[in-house]
């Protein structure tokens, strides 16, 4: 989205345009869905937290700022309605790592076609990224998939541009671990335990 | 992002099968915003002058009644002090 039209389709937001809330919601559904199912592992909470997104939109944008960038804007209230599920549920990170590190495969693949759709390498890369931290994973989906600048992505996690680009190297560092670890076949390792 | 733009697994994670909100929802959810923006766009501000009158007319109906109230106290007060005497 270029950053003119970007503009312009703030200040019809601000003034209630439902064509400019069309628009914003054609841009944005899927990715924000991507972003809150990768990050929540459940379809279902993606789904909830995905409508309170544009709840939000809708009850602040008289209050948008003029120079409002949409896509920080949207992921920055994504992530944060995904940090205030977490807590009510008093899911703390390393409990939901060691969880999800339980299923083989992500809850993701929902449908026939999903799963199909989806090859080997992509599967495996799928469930490496399910069982990262939070934040490294967060790091991940914001720069790496939703195509997010540094300083957008920092903005997003509330950290700055440094910070964010040393948990984006640390993140892909991981991941590289977690899939090199899924790579080597099991008896491998129990040889490697025994030694 | 640039060091990180030819990186291979970053390349596969922007590859990654875009998963799809259920449509139904997503449809009920837009219209849902879109009938919300289009009531506050017909009432602009209405309402929400409305009830702020209305808050100064309570504000200002409260500060009158505290204040004759306390008028009226400090009448009596004075009036009970000059009859003793």
């Amino acid at each position: 989205m270029e950053r003119e039209s970007e503009l312009a389709l703030v200040a019809r937001l601000r003034a209630g345009d439902p064509a400019a809330f069309d628009t914003v919601h054609q841009a944005f559904n899927t990715r924000l869905f991507n972003f809150l199912a990768r990050l929540s592992q459940r379809r279902e909470v993606a789904e909830d937290l995905l409508e309170e997104t544009w709840l939000r939109l809708v009850a602040h944008a008289p209050a948008l700022r003029t120079d409002t960038r949409l896509a920080p804007w949207l992921f920055t209230v994504a992530r944060n309605l995904y940090a205030t599920y977490c807590r009510a549920r008093r899911v703390e990170q390393s409990h939901a790592g060691s969880l999800i590190g339980l299923w083989p495969c992500p809850a993701l693949q929902s449908s026939p076609f999903e799963a199909l759709a989806a090859g080997e390498l992509e599967r495996r890369i799928e469930t490496a990224l399910a069982t990262l931290p939070v934040a490294s994973r967060e790091a991940l989906l914001l720069m790496a998939i939703e195509g997010l600048s540094t300083a957008e992505a920092a903005d997003v996690c509330g950290v700055s541009s440094d910070a964010m680009r040393q948990r984006v190297s640390r993140a892909r560092a991981l991941l590289a671990r977690r899939l090199a670890a899924a790579d080597r076949p099991p008896l491998a390792l129990l040889s490697e335990a025994k030694t | 992002m640039t060091s990180q733009t030819n990186d291979p697994m970053l390349h596969t994670l922007r590859r990654l099968t875009v998963l799809e909100p259920g449509a139904a929802r997503s449809e009920r959810v837009r219209q849902r915003c879109r009938t919300t923006l289009a009531e506050r766009q017909l009432q602009p501000g209405r309402s929400r002058g409305a009830s702020r009158s209305a808050a100064v007319v309570l504000e200002s109906g409260l500060t009158y009644g505290v204040s004759v109230g306390y008028l009226f106290a400090m009448i009596n007060d004075l009036l009970r002090v000059y009859m003793r005497r």
